[in-house]
């Protein structure tokens, strides 16, 4: 079983568990003993809120909106390959900007994921000219 | 957070809680806030729920939903009555104090209790120790923040605070507790539309960042905010949208309008982990790692940089958000998203934004450091309190004090900021805040409602319902609607009833539960359940005229009993809305819920 | 002397700090899972008009629930009352009997219900379900390591266990010598 210091993924109060790890599944969360901000307690989405982790719902391909084995509106969710995805999430972002203006495109950033996450968000619509970023914090 | 969040354990004397329910959803925190009581600090919660804080607390004021100007400007014009404001600190570093001055002078303590029955002496008694105490520590959520006049609720606080010196020291500040493990680090990052780790768009500074690290030529214009996002798809201005690991169906307010615009976007782009109510009505759906199957920072509510390690390998073909995002942006042949580690991506923050972050090296926050931004250098000990030079961050330094009123309607603020402005003479540009009411109770909507959350979920439980012991170990209630006790003598409704609420932008369906901790003519329920999502009701016509922000607090709605024939109706209605694909659909019945072992 | 010897120790949480963050009813909610009992919490975080705390079986010492039940499924144990969920018929006179409202009927969750839609999940606020249920209450978490999880996992320290020498020493003699000092202090200022 190995031990790994990591941050609640809840609140941001921001207190520390140690993560029990036994092959590749999350077994136990403890709190971080004496750390200042939790000082060795958790409250209980800290203790049990890991599961979901590990959840057969997550999903692990991508999906794009097909009928008839092509892209529609009408269409229904189809598993895909992640190239198939991505160019097709490229292409029509590109597409937009380019008949249409960069200010047509808005993402929606979020709290629950990483700094690194969020800057290169923001940074794929910045360069592209647009502002249109925000994220829940009013929410 | 002006301050650290254990100060309240081993600093302040006055915990000042106002439109938080700390114990519900910051456990921890209230633990440090018990720890202070012990100690010796008291505790004030001013909330229209009695919460279990309020349980506690010395003094504890039920206000109604929206009543925090009143309020507050009452605090203040006893405490400049008195002569408990602190001369010094406003002449050194404030300016503006006449006009609060001004404004405040018709809020009497007398009229907060005529207008709630909140006693006039309880209200002197709690602006007196907020004054005299050495050090006051003011902390709010949402319950402060999202009203049509959200930014003036906080303008007040920071009033508050001023004119009586209550900042920049030990456990003494505004202290903004965030709902979301990262919110402060989305905020710094620059995921909102006016600006950049580096400073806000229009500024020279972020405009020199973005030529010379992006090499590109940064919009100088702010863009769009989320809440204006469905009347900018209906009117053509929003082709494309993006939502990554958030689930706006579910979070933003008008449910039926938001699920309505998204219909006409050109194309839906969804991120997440899971099939939400977002991303099945997407047009592609894009899966990542998730939290522990990644290597990366957050920010915390004290502005502390904490690291996470990567803990378990993800399933096969799942990579970290940032690595899809960038895969997305290479494929548009962007320049600049070749980085190979998430410390890549940091230390290009680092550069983006040196003032803040230049001293939080990966190497420090792996050793543990707790730094608390700004930390420009990497001997820097970072800044767990701001302001203990009381200098603001304004050029001149000064803080200042805004004007705040409160009218009658909605209608009338504009010509009450005008009138004041000129009352005072005020330079052009300084802002006058104003309070009103988005909604009032009307006959078919008598009742107030309001939303929060219960300490076992979290937002839209996304996350929290697929964990058996949060789901079915804490929640052993599942979606309840709290009422308050005068409705229920009005309306009949008993505990255990099922009853509707419902308004003219949705209906919700569910359990009664009433309760004597509501202020009276009171609704509340949560946006925890996709069966009964509180936000199906709420108001995104009104906005606050600084934030934008959507007053998701306050709305009005009618509350009748109904049969369980109608509730299973209004329940299967709400399943179809909330989950039209059928991939979820096969999932649920193929791996029930309650199957899933830990 | 040992005033206590003989009592059945016992769960109960100290409403001073208790904040109603439902920790322990997580924490219950997965001892019992993991030892194989129905996955239910066995104590309730209970919201009254001046406070909160969580409420659970007291292992009364003469307790109505094991003199009541018709086989033995709540007994009379060394130094607590034991449940044997697997010998319970579901005939609910402990939780008619049970003085505390800490002992509820509780079924298994079916996986074929859609709980969102079917409304008889509610237990919070009532016990009906449709199937067959069983009496569930505190345990003391026999079994695991560590002692009651509740216990452990309360950020506050608001929950305690009390057995004997706790009662002893923390509560009787403390109060004892607590209420005698005051006494002869009021009477030594009243006579002086």
């Amino acid at each position: 079983m190995e031990k790994f210091q990591t941050v609640c993924p809840y609140c941001g109060t921001g207190c520390n568990i140690d993560l029990f790890v036994e092959n590749n599944k999350i077994v136990k969360a403890e709190p971080t003993e004496k750390h200042p901000i939790n000082d060795g307690e958790l409250c209980l989405k800290g203790m049990y809120g890991w599961e979901y982790v590990h959840s057969p719902r997550r999903l692990t391909k991508p999906l794009i909106r097909k009928k008839e084995g092509v892209f529609s509106k009408d269409g229904k969710l189809e598993e895909v390959s992640w190239d198939e995805a991505l160019d097709f999430a490229a292409s029509r972002m590109k597409r937009v900007v380019a008949e249409h203006s960069p200010n047509h495109i808005m993402g929606f950033s979020s709290a629950r994921c990483l700094n690194e996450d969020n800057y290169i968000f923001q940074k794929l619509f910045r360069v592209q000219g647009s502002n249109n970023v925000d994220h829940c914090a009013r929410l | 957070m002006t301050n650290n969040l254990t100060e309240f354990a081993t600093d302040s004397d006055l915990i000042f809680c106002m439109g938080t329910n700390t114990s519900e959803c910051h456990p921890i925190i209230a633990m440090q806030m018990l720890r202070g009581m012990k100690r010796g600090a008291k505790l004030v919660v001013i909330d229209p729920r009695k919460t279990d804080m309020a349980k506690k607390a010395d003094y504890y004021l039920q206000i109604p939903v929206g009543y925090n100007i009143p309020l507050l400007n009452a605090m203040m014009n006893h405490i400049i009555k008195k002569g408990l404001h602190n001369q010094k600190f406003i002449d050194d570093n404030c300016v503006g104090f006449e006009y609060v001055k001004h404004c405040v002078k018709d809020f009497t303590p007398e009229r907060v209790e005529e207008e709630t029955g909140i006693k006039a002496s309880v209200v002197r008694e709690v602006a007196e120790l907020y004054a005299k105490v050495p050090a006051a520590s003011f902390a709010y959520t949402m319950g402060m923040t999202q009203f049509v006049d959200g930014t003036s609720n906080i303008f007040a606080i920071s009033n508050l605070a001023l004119i009586t010196g209550q900042i920049g020291r030990p456990g003494t500040g505004i202290n903004p507790l965030r709902g979301q493990n990262n919110v402060q680090g989305a905020c710094d990052m620059g995921a909102l539309p006016h600006v950049i780790p580096g400073g806000w768009v229009m500024t020279d500074n972020a405009q020199k960042q973005a030529k010379n690290i992006w090499k590109c030529n940064l919009n100088s214009e702010v863009g769009y905010t989320m809440t204006d996002l469905p009347e900018n798809i209906e009117k053509g201005e929003v082709k494309l949208l993006y939502v990554f690991g958030e689930n706006p169906v579910m979070s933003d307010p008008d449910t039926h309008h938001f699920i309505h615009a998204c219909s006409e976007l050109d194309t839906f782009i969804v991120q997440d982990i899971f099939l939400t109510e977002t991303a099945q009505i997407a047009d592609v759906v894009l899966p990542a790692a998730c939290w522990t199957e990644k290597e990366g920072t957050f920010l915390n509510t004290s502005r502390c940089v904490q690291y996470l390690p990567k803990a378990i390998e993800p399933a096969e073909g799942l990579m970290p958000d940032w690595q899809v995002i960038c895969e997305i942006a290479k494929r548009i042949d962007l320049y600049g998203f070749d980085f190979r580690t998430p410390k890549e991506v940091w230390d290009e923050v680092r550069l983006m934004a040196p003032a803040q972050f230049g001293g939080i090296t990966y190497e420090r926050i792996k050793n543990r450091e707790l730094l608390a931004w700004p930390c420009p250098d990497e001997e820097h000990p970072g800044t767990p309190i701001q302001y203990t030079d009381f200098k603001s961050f304004h050029p001149d330094g000064k803080f200042k004090l805004i004007p705040i009123g409160y009218v009658d309607g909605k209608e009338e603020r504009i010509a009450f900021e005008k009138k004041t402005a000129e009352e005072l003479n005020m330079p052009e540009g300084y802002p006058v805040g104003c309070g009103t009411m988005s909604e009032k109770p009307t006959k078919i909507s008598p009742c107030m409602m309001t939303t929060g959350r219960k300490v076992y979920h979290y937002h839209t439980g996304t996350m929290t319902r697929e964990c058996n012991a949060l789901e079915f170990g804490a929640d052993i209630m599942g979606a309840v609607i709290e009422i308050s006790t005068d409705i229920a003598e009005r309306t009949g409704i008993k505990t255990g009833d099922y009853a509707v609420v419902e308004n003219k932008r949705g209906k919700i369906a569910a359990k009664v539960l009433v309760t004597p901790n509501m202020v009276e003519n009171t609704i509340f329920t949560t946006f925890h359940y996709a069966e009964a999502d509180a936000n199906k009701l709420a108001n995104a016509e009104d906005q606050c005229p600084f934030s934008k922000m959507n007053p998701v607090k306050m709305t009005i709605a009618g509350i009748r009993k109904i049969d369980e024939k109608e509730f299973k109706e209004i329940r299967i209605e709400d399943d179809q809305l909330m989950h039209p694909s059928e991939l979820y659909r096969q999932a649920r019945q193929a791996i029930p819920v309650a199957e899933v072992s830990s | 002397m040992n005033l206590s010897r003989g009592i059945n120790k016992f769960v109960i949480a100290n409403p001073d700090i208790c904040i109603g963050c439902a920790t322990c009813m997580a924490g219950c909610y997965q001892s019992a899972f993991e030892r194989g009992k129905l996955a239910v919490p066995r104590l309730i975080v209970t919201r009254s008009p001046n406070g909160v705390m969580p409420n659970q079986c007291r292992q009364c010492d003469d307790s109505p629930c094991a003199n009541v039940c018709p086989v033995g499924a709540l007994r009379f144990g060394d130094d607590f009352i034991e449940s044997y969920e697997e010998i319970c018929i579901g005939c609910k006179m402990c939780t008619l009997a049970c003085p505390f409202g800490a002992i509820r009927a509780e079924a298994e969750i079916m996986p074929s219900i859609d709980y969102a839609i079917i409304p008889d999940y509610n237990l919070g606020l009532e016990s009906v379900i449709g199937s067959k249920s069983v009496a569930v209450k505190c345990d003391l978490c026999t079994g695991r390591d560590g002692g009651p999880a509740c216990v452990e996992v309360c950020p506050t320290g608001a929950l305690i266990i009390m057995d004997g020498s706790v009662m002893d020493g923390q509560v009787v003699s403390q109060k004892a010598h607590d209420s005698v000092s005051a006494y002869i202090d009021n009477r030594a200022s009243s006579t002086r």
